[in-house]
């Protein structure tokens, strides 16, 4: 049965790197859907395959095989200019680091986006970046440059920069590893709150404290896919 | 008003961006100074004809330059006087000789030979009316005052020296007439028949014209060339682009200045662009992010390409200032280095598109942006 709610599916997806004996599969047959509304998990050790996966799901990766197919598109037949504007209309990220531009404030990050991505106005863009500050519980902080920022903070200002433009798919990958579990749990409760505003967010972690945190979890060893959990425990341990 | 995020880019990296704000505002100093001080050389090189009231001058046929006349038959002046727009006609003797300096040694210098009068058309507008009188006395002469050290000369005024084997006496002094081949010297046409006796009594090496009205002065140029092909006949305007030019391109006085000028504007077209390239290159994370969340690569580039404007700007701002501070130096030391604002504009568009180009060049760090980077 198909639910009504995915918005985003991998079919048999497959990933190898290298060439010749060197040639290793890391990511192998993977089929697996997520929904709108909710954060689902990738799970798994070092080495999983979980953020090649990630890479493949959210067109920044091609794959050797399968299908991805996101609000009713194979992402990967597109072409290159087509798939830029998609991530560009419908898809937010965040990375293991802020990555953000040393001489630009927190609002010039946000600002940024909505200029040359959706070219709105001024006063719109003003408008959407002082709401997403204040979202973000940056408000006072708008002004400051990312060395005058704590790391959560930085982080905070990526998931803004990720969610301005009001994404219906969320990528996020290990956004919490740099962070302590205080700025962490901030972190993760935005991104469910996003989900639960109807994205789509999927995000690799290997950090335990999130699992209560999502709505769905597959756990992936050695490129496969082990099966979809609950939030418990006992599924981030692989505990029977 | 919002800064341009390239702007904000350049000034908090300023330590980083400064050695190609230099690179550049050096650039455009020597490319401004180099040209000033080509076009100050060239410019002495037609004074007597850019200085004196002349609308029409009449030489050898095919004369590329003031200095290489010959002599021409006086005869030439009817066929001027013949014209009903021509006002005025007189005869200007200009030649080389020998200047014998009075402790011993000689010189070339250039004698320009013309009426004094005060309607004189050959006459140079630096002679003040008391020099042309004291011109008026045999062997009297007027010089350039930079030049009374080339010449042997300690004062100038009231000192004696011999051209060709006759007596002339410094009477005055004049400025901005340093000549690179030879000194000029001012005289009476009488002074200079004296001094050149090569020349017959009548003949001259130009015959000088002006009209009632200048804007008839092509139509009589026009005119005289067509129907006397063995006379050579310039408009004034016309014979001072001439003999710059002869200057410029039969001579190699423009192809070092233009060398090192070149030399200049690689220097700092390879400093910015390898800026640009290493301050692209360490941002390569934060521009990826950009293109995962979307962001056309145009809009990078254009950041990239921005950022080598504003180091443009910031390099032909500082220069500027420093290409007249220059000018006004070398004017001290007796030099002329001639800065007209076409000059200035020309050297900020050549430099402004040179920092654009490295910008363009330095775009090439762009291609190591890949969004898939950024998953570990």
């Amino acid at each position: 049965m198909i639910d009504a709610n995915v918005t985003l599916e991998g079919r048999d997806l497959t990933r190898s790197f290298g060439d010749g004996d060197t040639r290793s599969v890391v990511v192998h047959d993977v089929s697996l859907e997520f929904c709108a509304g909710e954060m689902s998990l990738l799970l798994g050790p070092s080495g999983s395959g979980k953020t090649t996966l990630l890479g493949m799901l959210s067109g920044l990766l091609q794959p050797d095989e399968g299908q991805v197919v996101v609000l009713g598109q194979d992402l990967w037949h597109m072409s290159e200019r087509e798939r830029e504007l998609f991530r560009l209309h419908h898809c937010g990220f965040i990375f293991q680091g802020a990555n953000l531009m040393p001489a630009l404030t927190a609002r010039d990050h946000l600002e940024m986006v909505l200029r040359w991505g959706e070219r709105l106005p001024w006063s719109e863009v003003n408008r959407r970046v002082t709401d997403m500050l204040g979202l973000l519980g940056l408000s006072r902080k708008g002004h400051l440059l990312p060395e005058h920022l704590s790391g959560g903070e930085k982080q905070r200002v990526a998931i803004g920069r990720a969610l301005i433009k009001q994404p219906r798919l969320f990528f996020a990958d290990e956004p919490t590893s740099a962070l302590d579990w205080e700025h962490g749990k901030h972190v993760v409760e935005l991104l469910r709150e996003t989900a639960h505003g109807g994205a789509t967010v999927v995000m690799v972690t290997h950090d335990p404290r999130i699992l209560n945190y999502a709505d769905r979890i597959y756990r992936l060893e050695d490129g496969r896919l082990l099966g979809a959990d609950a939030p418990t425990e006992s599924a981030v341990l692989g505990a029977p | 008003m919002r800064k341009p995020y390239s702007l904000k880019i350049l000034w908090h990296g300023r330590n980083r961006f400064l050695p190609a704000i230099l690179a550049v505002s050096f650039s455009a100093v020597l490319i401004a100074v180099q040209s000033g001080v080509l076009l100050g050389t060239l410019a002495v090189t037609s004074r007597p004809i850019d200085h004196a009231a002349a609308q029409i001058w009449i030489g050898i046929r095919d004369m590329p330059s003031i200095e290489l006349g010959h002599p021409i038959p006086e005869a030439w002046m009817f066929r001027l006087q013949a014209q009903p727009e021509v006002e005025d006609v007189e005869g200007y003797l200009y030649e080389f000789a020998y200047w014998h300096k009075p402790g011993g040694g000689s010189e070339h210098c250039c004698i320009i030979g013309a009426r004094l009068e005060g309607s004189s058309m050959g006459a140079v507008n630096d002679l003040t009316p008391q020099m042309r009188t004291l011109l008026t006395e045999p062997g009297a002469i007027v010089v350039d005052a930079t030049d009374l050290d080339r010449l042997g000369l300690k004062h100038g005024v009231g000192e004696s020296a011999e051209i060709m084997g006759q007596k002339v006496r410094v009477v005055g002094l004049v400025h901005g007439f340093k000549s690179i081949w030879g000194p000029y010297v001012f005289c009476s046409m009488e002074t200079a028949r004296r001094l050149l006796t090569m020349y017959g009594a009548d003949q001259y090496q130009y015959i000088l014209a002006q009209c009632r009205s200048s804007a008839d002065v092509p139509a009589v140029v026009e005119r005289l060339q067509r129907r006397y092909p063995e006379m050579s006949v310039l408009s004034d305007r016309d014979f001072s682009v001439q003999t710059r030019l002869y200057w410029l391109t039969r001579t190699r006085i423009g192809v070092a200045l233009g060398l090192t000028s070149i030399l200049a504007l690689i220097v700092g077209l390879v400093i910015t662009s390898q800026t640009l390239y290493a301050a692209t290159a360490a941002s390569l994370r934060e521009y990826a992010v950009l293109r995962a969340l979307g962001l056309p690569r145009w809009r990078i580039s254009t950041l990239v390409v921005s950022q080598s404007f504003w180091i443009g700007l910031g390099g032909v701002s500082a220069s500027v200032p420093a290409a007249l501070l220059l000018g006004r130096f070398a004017g001290f030391v007796g030099a002329e280095i001639q800065l007209p604002i076409w000059l200035l504009a020309a050297t900020i568009a050549i430099t402004m598109t040179i920092a654009l180009v490295s910008g363009l060049l330095a775009l090439r760090s762009l291609r190591l942006v890949e969004p898939a980077n950024l998953l570990r």
